[in-house]
């Protein structure tokens, strides 16, 4: 797939555009950048609109863009299930970990999510389990990141016709020092602004290419019919639960849904929050924007199987192609550019805040809870940005399959570790660091394993299997943390009892910031 | 809101979902459907207690979950029921309730929700110093 000739140098320039202003703001970025409380959490000095769109931005990415399309040329209406959530999401992570973690930072310097749990758990075992399940999550979701943004580019550059196979490594090794050099500069401030501008750009695009979609295949209606007429397509693809089943679509909608309470990406937003008071009214800044952008996936998702249908587009050979496949043909040249400009943004703007956490992990977490804390952090930081992108520039090119289902993976992950200790964890005194510390380890290991069952052998598929085939590994695994954690706070006593009668002693600053 | 109900509804939706999986029954899928969407609902209702309102809370909670439950049950209703006999603009009527209950419902009852019953006055100017005089102690 390539771009017509005529359409390169408008792209070409809005790609080249877009990278301008980037490294523009990185570089202004830099001057404000002095400490590690800036390099890490942008001196907690972003207002409303800055967190709020900043946090839709690193929350959507490649997956989003690109994945999502392909998903949905697969799976059908089914594929919707991952992004519903959105609808409850934003007020479920403010009401239940954003303002907690929030007013944590108001009382002690918290930077990352391994420093929260470690000030409520003190615990170095729940800290340096949390900042492992980070990295390891990190890699995971930013080799996705590089890879969309490998396809991306190599499609939109033409890298494939000059260099052949290699041409995929050169793209993503492009995209990796752009993203790579302006996280190493500027942190978080260069992070949070270019998040901001990437945010701002994305609901725009998607609002666009949304209009251009429909309209290219005929409208709503002839979408629909043409689908519906379709051998390769038919009635099913456009019923929520007619290429998934209620195991898969639930489970999904389950994942994705209460597994943003342990997206570290996200909850790293609220430390930079300048007012905790502005919090009323993020829900609807974050829900609104995250709507916005979501038109992309809806679009796309069913105008590409539409064209295809109506004969107007080759059926796609890889279903990640959806995405460039409709701008690169049926686009206009200016809408093109500024449509894959969006994309890079949705893919960078994610990608450096998980540098930029995966940093903070290791320069600052593990060390700390092992009890060597680094003296310069802020110039390890920055060297760790580096190890960081080069391992994930390693893994996306190692990786060979759809960005979707790293994408999920690594979402679940997350999820599987973090979320039942931050979202119980951070609400209920009684949870302990011995529960915290078995809810991550189960969360981690029952993802990984069951992953690799479904993925890589044929165990799920065998008669004796106990559980169904069609329920995300994910889902089980959350589940199960969220089991683990309440049991053993209810039945295991915490070490410290007996300070404290039968409840955990937690220092009075934290007791109040989490109370209020 | 006391913690104890979050707490038990929480426990018993995330054990449900683990063992429903297990049983092979028809059923199954729609009492796992029913528990993964009380989930959300038992962390707010965790999140927020002690709450200052909390027949307010009560109501957004029970509104949200409400919600939700209906738009589930009403899809896997539609989805049992013949495909092509309900389509309007082009798509299913079970895609319509798809969107509109488990989307967009959802995030008007939310985000309304949360703003109508942050409050403001446990933020205040007051508060924020009490938070500050704890890190100035707790550094002592």
């Amino acid at each position: 797939m390539t771009l017509p000739p005529a359409a390169r140098p408008g792209v070409l320039l809005a790609i080249a555009g877009y990278a301008l202003i980037i490294v523009v703001i990185g570089a202004w970025s830099a001057l404000r950048t002095r400490d590690a409380r800036d390099f890490f959490i942008a001196g907690q000095r972003l207002g409303l609109w800055v967190t709020g769109v900043a946090t839709m931005s690193s929350a959507f990415s490649g997956f989003v863009f690109i994945g999502g399309p392909g998903l949905t040329y697969r799976l059908g209406m089914s594929s919707l299930f991952i992004c519903l959530p959105v609808g409850f999401t934003a007020a479920l992570l403010c009401w239940t970990v954003g303002r907690r973690l929030r007013l944590l930072a108001e009382v002690r310097e918290v930077y990352t999510i391994p420093d929260a749990l470690a000030c409520r758990f003190g615990s170095p075992a729940a800290t340096s389990l949390s900042a492992a399940a980070i990295v390891v999550g990190s890699i995971g979701y930013l080799a996705a990141q590089l890879l969309a943004l490998g396809v991306l580019l190599e499609a939109a550059l033409g890298t494939r016709e000059t260099w052949g196979e290699t041409g995929l490594a050169l793209a993503i090794g492009a995209g990796l020092l752009i993203v790579v050099g302006y996280s190493f500069i500027g942190g978080m401030v260069a992070g949070a602004y270019t998040d901001l501008v990437q945010g701002l750009l994305m609901m725009t695009t998607a609002v666009l290419v949304f209009g251009s979609a429909v309209h290219a295949a005929g409208g709503l209606s002839q979408i629909g019919t043409s689908i519906a007429a379709s051998p390769a397509f038919g009635d099913a693809f456009l019923e929520p639960l007619g290429r998934a089943s209620a195991w898969t679509a639930f489970g999904l909608f389950f994942v994705f849904g209460v597994g943003t309470l342990g997206q570290p990406h996200m909850l790293h937003k609220f430390f930079m929050l300048d007012d905790p008071r502005k919090l009323r009214w993020l829900p609807s800044v974050l829900a609104g924007s995250q709507t916005l952008s979501l038109l992309m996936w809806v679009g796309l998702g069913l105008a590409v199987p539409a064209l295809v249908a109506q004969g107007r587009m080759d059926p796609l050979e890889h279903p990640d192609e959806a995405t460039p496949a409709f701008l690169l043909h049926f686009a206009s040249e200016p809408l093109a550019g500024l449509a894959i400009a969006g994309a890079l943004a949705a893919i960078m703007s994610t990608a450096d805040s998980f540098l930029n956490i995966a940093a903070a992990a290791l320069v600052r977490d593990l060390p700390r809870a092992l009890g060597r804390p680094l003296r310069r952090e802020l110039a390890w930081g920055r060297w760790a940005t580096l190890a960081v992108g080069g391992a994930a520039g390693a893994a996306a090119w190692l990786y060979g399959d759809l960005i979707a289902l790293l994408g999920t993976f690594a979402f679940g992950t997350f999820a599987a570790a973090l979320a039942p200790v931050l979202a119980v964890g951070l609400c209920w005194e009684r949870v302990h660091a011995r529960a915290a510390v078995a809810s991550i380890a189960t969360g981690l290991s029952l993802n990984l394993i069951l992953e690799l069952i479904r993925t890589r052998t044929q165990l799920a598929d065998s008669p004796w299997w106990p559980l169904t085939a069609e329920i995300p590994p994910a889902c089980l695994a959350l589940a199960a943390s969220f089991v683990v954690l309440l049991a053993v706070s209810l039945l295991v006593r915490s070490p410290s009892h007996g300070r404290g009668g039968d409840q955990h002693e937690i220092d009075d600053d934290v007791r109040l910031a989490l109370s209020l | 809101m006391k913690r104890g109900l979050p707490l038990a509804l929480l426990a018993g939706s995330a054990a449900a979902m683990i063992g429903l999986p297990l049983v092979p029954h028809p059923a199954a899928g729609w009492l796992f459907v029913i528990a993964s969407l009380l989930v959300p609902a038992a962390l707010i209702g965790l999140g927020t207690a002690p709450a200052r309102r909390p027949r307010a809370l009560a109501a957004t909670l029970i509104g949200s979950c409400a919600v939700l439950e209906a738009g589930a049950l009403a899809l896997l209703g539609l989805s049992a029921s013949s495909p092509r006999s309900m389509i309007w603009h082009g798509l299913p009527l079970s895609s319509w309730v798809m969107f509109a209950v488990l989307g967009l419902a959802p995030l008007v009852l939310t985000c309304v929700g949360f703003a109508w019953l942050f409050d403001v006055r446990s933020l205040d100017a007051d508060q924020l110093e009490r938070l500050r005089r704890a890190r100035r102690a707790a550094r002592r």
